[in-house]
């Protein structure tokens, strides 16, 4: 099986949780996912675009995700892209800033004004009124992603 | 207007190295959250110290040489500068009487 064919289907299932690390960067699974995806043909409702939560590893490693694209074109496997994003990127990444980066978006929850925090807000009603535990973007995007395929909230 | 002075590479000279009065240079990044805890803790210190004691922020997305001239390995860092030498650090997001507590170190004549 092809590294393409792996993981590339989303809309079967999600993408891989964004908690999920690859050389220590969260996310970084979650988008290359998608990325499989979108060049299957399959990425169903999500997007590969470089923009909302994707933005952020993109902007701190210092790459487009049309680059990316390209590199998951020729098949590489996870290792092989982690490889590359590490050559490749224009801001080379020391570990210590890897932690501090993928500590702080474990972390986040929607703090920067009353719209985005309303807007949050609404979302996790969507799904439950009563989920007060889901207080970070990534567990929002878990609870997205399992209701998006039958889960319950 | 912020009480916080926004350093780069073009003003570290002047305004740490060179300056009269004791310096406390923050080394930060957007993606930093106990930076953010920090934040606000320096924002009162610069208040509250201004006339004695200067604080600075270094963005260290922006400024990847200032890190590394100074060797920084985690975030927040804080280095106490008197006299155009680092005198004191810190690391992590240490609490406000344990800053103010180092400044006035600094400020005491030798």
């Amino acid at each position: 099986m092809s590294a393409l064919n792996s993981t590339s289907d989303l809309t079967r299932r999600p993408p891989r949780s964004p908690r999920v690390r690859l050389g220590g960067y969260v996310l970084l699974p979650r988008i290359l996912d998608k990325g499989r995806a979108s060049l299957a043909g399959n990425l169903g409702e999500y997007h590969f675009a470089g923009k909302g939560m994707d933005w952020h590893f993109f902007n701190f490693v210092g790459l487009d995700h049309q680059a990316l694209a390209k590199e998951i074109a020729n098949g590489g496997g996870d290792g092989e892209l982690l490889a590359w994003v590490n050559a490749n990127a224009k801001t080379p990444r020391q570990a210590w800033e890897i932690a501090a980066w993928s500590e702080y978006h474990l972390h986040r929850t929607p703090d920067s004004d009353q719209e985005t925090i309303t807007h949050f807000a609404d979302e996790v009603k969507k799904f439950n009124p009563l989920r007060e535990d889901v207080n970070t973007w990534f567990d929002l995007l878990d609870l997205d992603d399992y209701c998006s395929f039958g889960g319950k909230a | 207007m912020k009480p916080t002075i926004e350093i780069n590479d073009a003003n570290f000279e002047n305004e740490v190295l060179k300056s009269n009065q004791p310096v406390l240079v923050d080394f930060w990044a957007e993606w930093c959250g106990p930076c953010k805890m920090l934040a606000p803790v320096l924002d009162e210190i610069a208040v509250e110290q201004t006339g004695r004691v200067k604080v600075a922020k270094v963005d260290v997305d922006s400024n990847a040489a200032l890190a590394a001239r100074f060797g920084i390995q985690s975030i927040p860092t804080l280095l106490y500068f008197a006299g155009g030498e680092v005198r004191d650090k810190t690391i992590g997001a240490v609490n406000k009487r344990a800053i103010v507590t180092k400044l006035e170190k600094l400020a005491v004549p030798a």
